[in-house]
């Protein structure tokens, strides 16, 4: 039976990638001096499943690379020398030259790959120099649990399987079960078939592309469903209680169904904690200091997209952490600290929400140096500003006290990156840091991008959705609330704060900007702590919508952040919050003594 | 329809071996461990296990031995399929009670061939 392999590759390459992780992290728990014998039986077996399935697939070069690995952990774990800070490093150099090779091997090139020859003969002659012996493969196996005599050496020919005679032993089996086939207990039955139900909680692949397919379908889906509900409203005259009830079901399953559907897209945060580790480790080597990581909250679940757009943001806040907010094991010892710091990485969901906090136990943000080179740099800041405020001033553009740049942090991408990649996913980052204790980045994000509460507002007939994570308040303002100030945007005053108002109007370009209107709304918008006073005529109402990008479509409109459709068909354009306040919005508005 | 029992801790193999055998017409469930293994052989009739060796938790002599302490596994065929092929691993295979071993990487027709011989 002849059989396409090229269906199983790609589980291959999953699993190779997998493994290659996996040893990774435990070749640097090794280093932790956390090196039990399990550890280094998992490592060796997770290199003997990559040379396993290489051997499977004709990849040589990574078969014959990771049998040297092996080789060297089935020594290691056999206690013939012992792992040290080099082991590591080789191991960490190897797994990177694999991952190398397994991208190369997954472009379809099967070429010479020098990288991995040189990453094998490391391999080999750090045995040697290590002076351990080498072990052929099949003594893995050399622990004997029984004194059994050795049956004779098959040929080859035959080699490839074997069937012993006698088995189970006789005594065990009566020999008439010996080809029989189960005879089923009595009333075993439906209890086997429970367990039966329970015991296949398997799963398959299914491609992104199919899933995104049924996200988009499930969408359509519900709009039609909220479209049939305003049609049926409209016809409250023939009310009919049936069709109402039925409605209500339907209505019902639909929102069901949406949030299966999007649990599927879900992901735990594992996928992004588990590239911390090693990161983690280079940083703080590659700095001369010790750090350890603490993950928690592996298992909450995030939208894939959003689980692959959050990486980059927080592999900056993790160097960060480790660049300028670790001390050196001095500086720490003679603050009384323990000389190893600590970066934490912790994710919860609160409410719609999903939190991810990165600590660290360094020095803390210094408000001082901070203001100062504010005022160097020529950026608004005071004395009087609360520590909020001064923090705040790490995420604007262009700035960084790092005394110099160094090749970990200094890579001309700073917080305000972070910040904007953050809040162009909807979401919001804050610091919180004490002198000489730490400092903590806490990163606040939708759970998906695919729906959103918004609240529907209109000018001049024209509705619009803003998300109502940014919506504070709304409010009617009096007569004598708006001020008109020559040169300067309008000022609102709310409780005593002065928000610049924003005409909604404006920021969409309608015509006629400026008409008169006889009683405006007031929507407060918060992004990054900047506030706003969106004008708008009124407020349709809050609805659950499904989100419809337009760039795939036509391209990145400025001020608008995707469209959806509303229950009456109409197509409403979903307000870029974070743009709008950024350009019209003041920051840190001024506090009015009351 | 035979019901397979394929415990194996790379899916890749997972995958393969129950490509082959489902397409012989056989029910092929999976476990990616020998402890995993134990719990579906116990919560439900196979007639055939077919387990790697070298496994997380619990490895496939281990597995062999257990099985073989079930009352309904006392006679069931299990395989060893396994990198490892050395007369010691047979000869261990032979006393934890396994019907016999298969090398990997396996060929589907010899997987077949054995599957078949020891179904009889």
């Amino acid at each position: 039976m002849p059989i396409d392999l090229n269906r199983f590759i790609a589980t291959f390459f999953d699993e190779a990638r997998e493994h290659i992780e996996s040893i990774e992290e435990m070749a640097m728990a090794l280093e932790a001096g956390r090196g039990d014998p399990e550890l280094l039986n998992s490592i060796f077996r997770a290199a003997h499943s990559i040379k396993g399935g290489s051997g499977t697939f004709g990849f040589t070069q990574l078969a014959e690379a990771t049998h040297e690995m092996e080789t060297l952990f089935d020594a290691l774990r056999k206690g013939r020398g012992t792992a040290d800070a080099t082991t590591v490093r080789l191991l960490l150099d190897s797994c990177d030259a694999f991952k190398a090779h397994l991208e190369r091997l997954k472009a379809g090139d099967r070429g010479e790959d020098a990288a991995i020859e040189a990453a094998r003969a490391r391999l080999a002659g750090y045995r040697g120099e290590a002076a351990i012996p080498a072990a052929p493969v099949e003594a893995a196996q050399e622990e004997s649990f029984f004194a059994a005599p050795a049956p004779a050496p098959e040929p080859k020919r035959s080699g490839a399987y074997g069937l012993f005679e006698s088995t189970p032993e006789p005594a065990a089996a009566p020999a008439a079960d010996k080809f029989g086939l189960f005879e089923p207990m009595p009333g075993s039955t439906n209890a086997g078939e429970a367990a039966r139900a329970r015991a296949e909680q398997s799963s398959i692949r299914v491609s992104v592309e199919k899933i995104d397919r049924i996200v988009n379908l499930v969408g359509e889906l519900v709009i039609a469903q909220a479209m049939m509900q305003q049609s049926v409203g409209s016809l409250r005259d023939e009310h009919d209680e049936n069709l109402t009830h039925n409605l209500a079901t339907l209505d019902r399953n639909a929102r069901d169904l949406q949030q299966a559907v999007m649990s599927i897209r879900m992901m735990p945060m594992e996928f992004v904690f588990s590239r911390f580790p090693r990161l983690v480790y280079d940083v703080s080597t590659r700095l001369g200091k010790k750090v350890q990581l603490r993950t928690q909250g592996h298992e909450t679940e995030l939208d894939k997209e959003l689980i692959e757009l959050l990486v980059d943001p927080l592999t900056h806040v993790v160097r960060n952490a480790i660049d300028h907010g670790i001390e050196s094991p001095e500086e720490r010892r003679r603050a009384g600290k323990p000389e190893q710091g600590t970066v934490g990485m912790r994710a919860t969901h609160r409410g719609g929400s999903v939190i991810i906090e990165v600590t660290d136990d360094g020095r803390g943000l210094d408000r001082d140096r901070i203001l100062a080179k504010a005022r160097e740099l020529g950026m608004p800041s005071d004395e009087s500003m609360t520590d909020e405020q001064v923090w705040g001033i790490i995420f604007e553009a262009g700035f960084s006290t790092a005394k110099e740049v160094t090749d970990v942090s200094g890579r001309g991408v700073g917080m305000d990156v972070v910040r904007r990649n953050i809040t162009s996913l909807g979401g919001n980052v804050f610091i919180s840091s004490e002198m000489g204790e730490g400092t903590t980045i806490t990163i606040q994000l939708p759970l998906t991008l695919a729906v959103l509460d918004g609240m529907i507002v209109s000018v001049a007939d024209e509705q619009y959705i803003v998300p109502i994570e940014f919506v504070a308040e709304a409010f009617k303002p009096g007569a004598n609330d708006i001020r008109t100030i020559v040169g300067q945007p309008s000022l609102v005053a709310v409780r005593g704060e002065q928000l610049p108002i924003v005409r909604l109007e404006d920021v969409v370009q309608l015509p006629e900007p400026g008409r008169d209107r006889a009683q405006p709304l007031c929507l407060v918008v918060e992004v990054d702590n900047r506030r706003a006073a969106l004008l708008v005529d009124s407020l349709i109402g809050q609805q659950q919508l499904v989100v419809k990008s337009l760039d795939s479509n036509l391209h990145s409109v400025a001020g608008v952040a995707g469209a959806t459709i509303l229950g009456d068909g109409r197509v409403a354009l979903i307000l870029d919050v974070s743009a709008v306040t950024r350009t019209h919005a003041a920051r840190a508005p001024v506090k009015v003594a009351a | 329809m035979k019901t397979i029992l394929a415990v194996d801790d790379s899916a890749t193999m997972r995958e393969m071996v129950t490509f082959v055998l489902e397409s012989a017409g056989y029910r092929v469930i999976e476990a990616e461990d020998g402890a995993q293994g134990l719990d579906r052989a116990s919560a439900q009739n196979v007639d055939l296990v077919i387990t790697d060796q070298n496994m997380p938790n619990m490895d496939g002599l281990t597995l062999v031995r257990s099985l073989r302490e079930l009352r309904d596994y006392k006679s069931v065929p299990i395989l060893l399929l396994t990198t490892e092929s050395s007369d010691s691993m047979k000869s261990q295979g032979r006393a934890a009670g396994a019907t016999g071993w298969l090398v990997k990487p396996f060929d589907p027709a010899t997987l077949l061939e054995v599957v078949q011989k020891v179904l009889r």
